[in-house]
């Protein structure tokens, strides 16, 4: 065995990396050979100062497929259960959300709508809309609309009738408190002329001649 | 699921299995181009880069159980192309007065684990980059990875005699320099 070969054994003996016969060939050497141990020994400190060196945790993590999309791929299945459930959810919301019930009974379904009247709308098997029947509905529509629409401007008008009166009448009052207004400052004013009028005939009568 | 498993399952059109082998292999691909680069920004970008190019590339892998060393070929490959397309950092010898100047005189005597664990890894790193590029790859692959000689062998496309020789000489290099650097087995663990 050449020195390269001899240091390529010794590299695998120092890695475990012999089978047991090369394993103990080389164990036998190293029992004779002080340098071969020397050697040995100091590759293994140089690889003890190299584990020095820890593994670090890398500063982010990768994703390649999106998780979802991965998800999907990987549970068809699940994926359309998961689906299917999420529309009978939505379903169900949206009946409590309006409160309707609907009940099977004897081949008629009654929908109840609670957040409008207790009255069931009811549509049976046996109830045939026909073309009379939709026109006289129509009709009956038609001059319930036109009734309320005639309610509505006679309510209108009386309203505005009554707003026109309330209005004058404010208009009225308005007017006799300014005319009041007006009145009293008049007399006052005058009272005030007649006031000053005596005050000075007073002044008048009380001040002292200057020719004396 | 073994890596296998999970390669399999991808090559059926599991794409989302792809996810699993990057969590597995991630961790180790990171540190080994870490060791190999030498920079931490630039492991992060190779490692993303190993990963495209072995996504576009899983589906064609013949031999599933030995995808661990197909990896760290695709690491390796995208390592040495980005070393020839990116300007080289300007490089520094690494002697003895380097070593002092760099590290300073309290070099792996802070009372810190945080401030050792760094110079340790420093100093470990600058001892990395003195070797030869085919010599760093062996002893990072088998040091730091735990490569058997075997896939190293079948990494490198080279015989595993060479990996031996290989090992042999860089871990004699190595000693030397550290002899060098006075640097010891004790004085690198940290002692609270």
């Amino acid at each position: 065995m050449t020195p390269d070969e001899r240091n390529a054994q010794l590299i695998a003996y120092l890695y475990g990396e012999l089978d047991e016969h090369e394993r103990q060939e080389m164990e036998a050497f190293l029992a004779t050979n002080g340098e071969a141990r020397r050697s040995l020994e100091e590759l293994r400190r140089t690889r003890g100062v190299l584990g020095a060196w820890e593994d670090e945790t890398p500063p982010f993590g990768l994703t390649f497929v999106p998780e979802d999309a991965a998800a999907g791929a990987r549970r068809p299945v699940a994926w359309w259960w998961a689906s299917g459930l999420g529309v009978a959810i939505a379903a169900v919301l949206v009946l409590a959300f309006l409160r309707i019930d609907v009940t099977m009974s004897g081949g008629t379904m009654t929908v109840r709508m609670n957040w409008a009247e207790d009255t069931p709308v009811t549509a049976s098997s046996d109830s045939v809309l026909t073309e009379n029947r939709f026109v006289r509905y129509q009709e009956a529509y038609l001059e319930l609309t036109q009734d309320l629409i005639e309610a509505s401007e006679l309510r209108q008008r009386a309203a505005m009738i009554e707003f026109a009166r309330v209005l004058e009448a404010r208009r009225e009052e308005d007017l006799r408190q300014i005319g009041q207004g007006v009145r009293n400052v008049g007399q006052i004013a005058e009272r005030s002329y007649l006031q000053s009028g005596v005050l000075l005939t007073r002044w008048a009568q009380t001040r002292p001649s200057r020719r004396k | 699921m073994t890596e296998a498993d999970l390669i399999n399952a991808f090559k059926r059109g599991d794409r989302g299995a792809f996810n699993d082998l990057v969590r597995l292999w991630h961790p180790r691909i990171y540190n080994f181009v870490l060791r190999y680069a030498g920079d931490r920004d630039e492991a992060a970008d190779l490692a993303q880069q190993t990963f495209i190019r072995a996504y576009s590339a899983l589906s064609k892998l013949e031999n599933p159980e030995k995808s661990l060393t197909w990896i760290y070929q695709i690491a390796l490959n995208a390592s040495r192309d980005a070393g020839r397309t990116r300007q080289r950092r300007p490089t520094v010898d690494v002697d003895d007065e380097n070593i002092a100047a760099a590290l300073g005189d309290d070099v792996l005597s802070r009372p810190d684990a945080v401030a050792h664990e760094r110079d340790v890894r420093d100093l470990l790193n600058r001892a990395l980059q003195t070797l030869p590029e085919e010599q760093r790859v062996v002893v990072i692959m088998k040091e730091y990875e735990g490569l058997k000689l075997r896939e190293i062998a079948d990494a490198l496309d080279v015989s595993i005699n060479t990996v031996k020789s290989r090992l042999y000489r860089v871990l004699e290099s190595l000693k030397h320099l550290f002899e060098r650097w006075c640097i010891t087995e004790e004085m690198m663990r940290y002692d609270a």
